[in-house]
């Protein structure tokens, strides 16, 4: 009894652990494009733990665990860093910034969100509204490149262009709230909790442990570039296999159950032909023998994450897609289940930890 | 050599995507003078490498595309009517009932068929009328796979404004032209690669195979913006006369940022008239380099241009002229 205690309160700590190093991540403004920003921030959380870190000319934030052993296969672990956002594209009178959206986000969900605006000077701000009182029935919702960010009267337009020009980035606000049952909301989720969980499972293991050489790739422009950072990042590393985390729409009322996955029920494996089917198998193994819950989504042509781009780069990289399901895509307020944050956690250490995928993946000298 | 005279030469040899060659004999003859070696790739584009004389130098790779928007030839009809398919962002609207010239000199009228109204324009509904009475005429000046363009013409306008097609990207072909001039006497600590590439218009094709072969640190790219200085245009800091315009974004990339500061510095320290481009629709070739091989610092300066796609597309030769300095002065910073 006493013993299964301690266990239950170990995966306590993990799940806390984990839902800290999440929000600790998330909370670094990472607008798509901006990642470059990040780096001083993100390297100084983690280069302790690695044994190297690379930023490239691009954005790509390139992390290294290696194991130790010379002629190691490489294995690549992919969590873009981008999130979506906002740029200035005009300053106006009277402490107004024009902005349009970068990534994809609804116009419905904007108005009345707080924002910061990262600027020389950080600013805070609300996007404009409407007041109901003053709309017609029939009014649409205004596009997105029209949308207003009200700072503050007391600024003139040469003002307030001195803190934030034309091009600067904006972000929706940092907030933070533990819903029941270990659900967790805010912004950002998409896509740093996979990169959060995929650096504490690595480095929570000893080098001797590692199957290979891992490299966690926090790729860049995920959300804008088609995938183009992720590319980048296996060009470079020319990975024997890798496995690509993105977060995946979670099934809630009124959400379609063909296209989504359930929330709280572990991890999802895709099942597309932008992924290899061998290694997707041995993945579904390794839960299957670690008692790691995960749902299998076929998605037939593409997964609409990096793992197609990975998939072709170099001379090609046999690759996973693993999920993490989440409610509320690209809103200030996606939700993540602390329990699937743990599944994945304990499935990233199956997989770096994988003797038989080292041995079944590694490329062969001279391979064709 | 005058800005003018030089984009005018280059705006009348047609150059539709994937038919770069007259274009690309025209620069390659102008170039040759300023660097130290010339190439042309198998796609086709113009590489003109600057060399510096330190070992292991970084790369700086400047591109403007060569190419420009047209029609292909898919089928004659038995009336005579050539049929077309569009290469790169036709405005139809704009382009019908003007005067087209294909890759053989052959010149036609592109109408649509009596039936369809403006809005409801595409390639399908289109033809070009080139004075055939029948097919069998018409197979005698026209084949399948023949190229057309919208015919070449630059005026002047008032002040220093010029209009006419096609400007995008010659515009930018000729600000690398004049910046290989400038640049012809002196030392650099790094190569600098001239790329005029092909396939722009058709999906930033040209440039993924060069930058491949290059694999340039530093990649900026010479091409038109669009401005939002014309009656009901959308929202956008950008006017025609504005100066050069720094991109930070368009719909295909967002610029590495020390590029964006490292441009934006040297514009203020030289007093060259600039201002900052978030464009938020259409696609360069800046994209293409910065996420090519292992990836590159990517940037832009981009020529201000009213009616882009157009016959009267409507540049600013002192925008122009600050873009040029701004290159310029930006290399001799590096």
């Amino acid at each position: 009894m006493a013993s299964e205690e301690k266990f239950d309160k170990d995966i306590e700590n993990i799940k806390f652990q984990l839902q800290n190093e999440i929000i600790k991540l998330c909370s670094i403004a990472t607008v798509s494009g901006f990642e470059s920003r990040a780096t001083e921030k993100v390297s100084s959380m983690y280069r302790d733990r690695l044994d190297s870190f690379y930023c490239d000319a691009v954005g790509n934030h390139i992390l290294l665990r290696s194991c130790g052993r010379k002629d190691a296969v490489k294995i690549m672990i992919d969590a873009h860093l981008d999130e979506i956002g906002f740029v200035v594209t005009e300053v106006l009178d009277g402490g107004f910034l024009r902005i349009a959206n970068i990534g994809g986000i609804d116009r419905a969900i904007i108005q009345g969100a707080e924002v910061t605006v990262l600027g020389d000077e950080t600013l805070h701000g609300v996007i404009a509204s409407t007041p109901p009182h003053l709309k017609g029935d029939d009014d649409k919702l205004p596009t997105i490149d029209k949308a207003l960010v009200d700072v503050g009267l007391g600024y003139s337009k040469e003002e307030l262009e001195k803190i934030a020009c034309v091009g600067t980035p904006v972000i929706f606000d940092k907030t933070y709230t533990s819903l029941k049952n270990g659900r967790l909301a805010g912004p950002s989720f998409d896509n740093k909790a996979c990169g959060a969980i995929a650096i504490c499972a690595v480095t929570s293991l000893e080098p001797s442990e590692l199957a290979g050489d891992v490299y966690i790739t926090l790729s860049c422009r995920e959300e804008t570039a088609s995938r183009g950072g992720a590319y980048l990042c296996a060009n470079r590393i020319s990975p024997d296999y890798a496995m690509v985390i993105d977060v995946n729409l979670a099934n809630a009322p009124d959400v379609s159950e063909r296209e989504s996955v359930p929330m709280g029920e572990g991890i999802s494996i895709s099942y597309s032909s932008s992924t290899s089917r061998a290694l997707t198998r041995e993945c579904a193994r390794l839960c299957k023998e670690g008692e790691i819950p995960f749902t299998p989504k076929a998605e037939p042509s593409s997964t609409g994450t990096n793992a197609v781009a990975v998939n072709i780069a170099g001379g090609g990289v046999p690759v996973v897609d693993v999920g993490l399901p989440l409610r509320n895509m690209h809103t200030y307020n996606e939700i993540i289940a602390l329990d699937d944050c743990y599944s994945l956690y304990r499935f990233i250490r199956a997989f770096v930890t994988s003797r038989e995928l080292a041995e079944g993946f590694a490329r062969e000298e001279g391979e064709i | 050599m005058n800005l003018y005279a030089t984009l005018k030469r280059l705006c009348l040899i047609s150059s539709p995507s994937g038919r770069e060659g007259a274009v690309r004999e025209e620069i390659s003859s102008i170039i040759s003078p300023f660097v130290d070696s010339v190439s042309v790739d198998s796609l086709g584009n113009l590489i003109a490498l600057k060399k510096s004389r330190t070992e292991g130098a970084k790369k700086v790779m400047l591109c403007a595309h060569m190419d420009e928007i047209g029609f292909i030839v898919n089928s004659i009809g038995e009336d005579g009517a050539v049929r077309v398919g569009t290469l790169g962002g036709i405005r139809l609207a704009a382009a019908s009932y003007t005067k087209v010239i294909s890759q053989r000199g052959v010149k036609g009228a592109l109408c649509a068929n009596a039936d369809v109204q403006p809005a409801d324009y595409k390639a399908d509904t289109m033809y070009i009328d080139i004075g055939a009475k029948n097919k069998r005429e018409a197979e005698r000046y026209v084949k399948i796979g023949d190229t057309f363009v919208c015919e070449p013409s630059l005026s002047k306008l008032c002040f220093s404004r010029v209009c006419g097609r096609p400007i995008d990207d010659r515009v930018g072909c000729a600000v690398l032209l004049e910046l290989a001039e400038r640049l012809s006497g002196v030392e650099l600590s790094f190569d600098v690669y001239f790329v005029f590439s092909v396939q722009e218009e058709v999906g930033c094709r040209g440039s993924k195979p060069a930058t491949f072969a290059i694999s340039p640190d530093i990649a900026i790219c010479f091409d038109v913006t669009a401005t939002g200085d014309t009656p009901s245009a959308k929202p956008m800091a950008c006017a025609l006369g504005g100066g050069a315009a720094i991109k930070i974004k368009d719909n295909s990339v967002i610029c590495h940022e020390d590029i964006v500061k490292a441009l934006c510095k040297v514009a203020e320290a030289e007093k060259i008239p600039y201002q900052r481009e978030v464009l938020t629709f259409g696609g360069t070739d800046t994209s293409s380099m910065q996420l090519t091989g292992c990836g590159a610092m990517a940037g832009a300066i981009s020529i201000p241009m009213r009616y882009v796609h157009s016959g009267v597309e409507t540049c600013d030769m002192k925008d122009v002229a600050a873009c040029v300095s701004l290159a310029e002065k930006y290399l001799l910073s590096l």
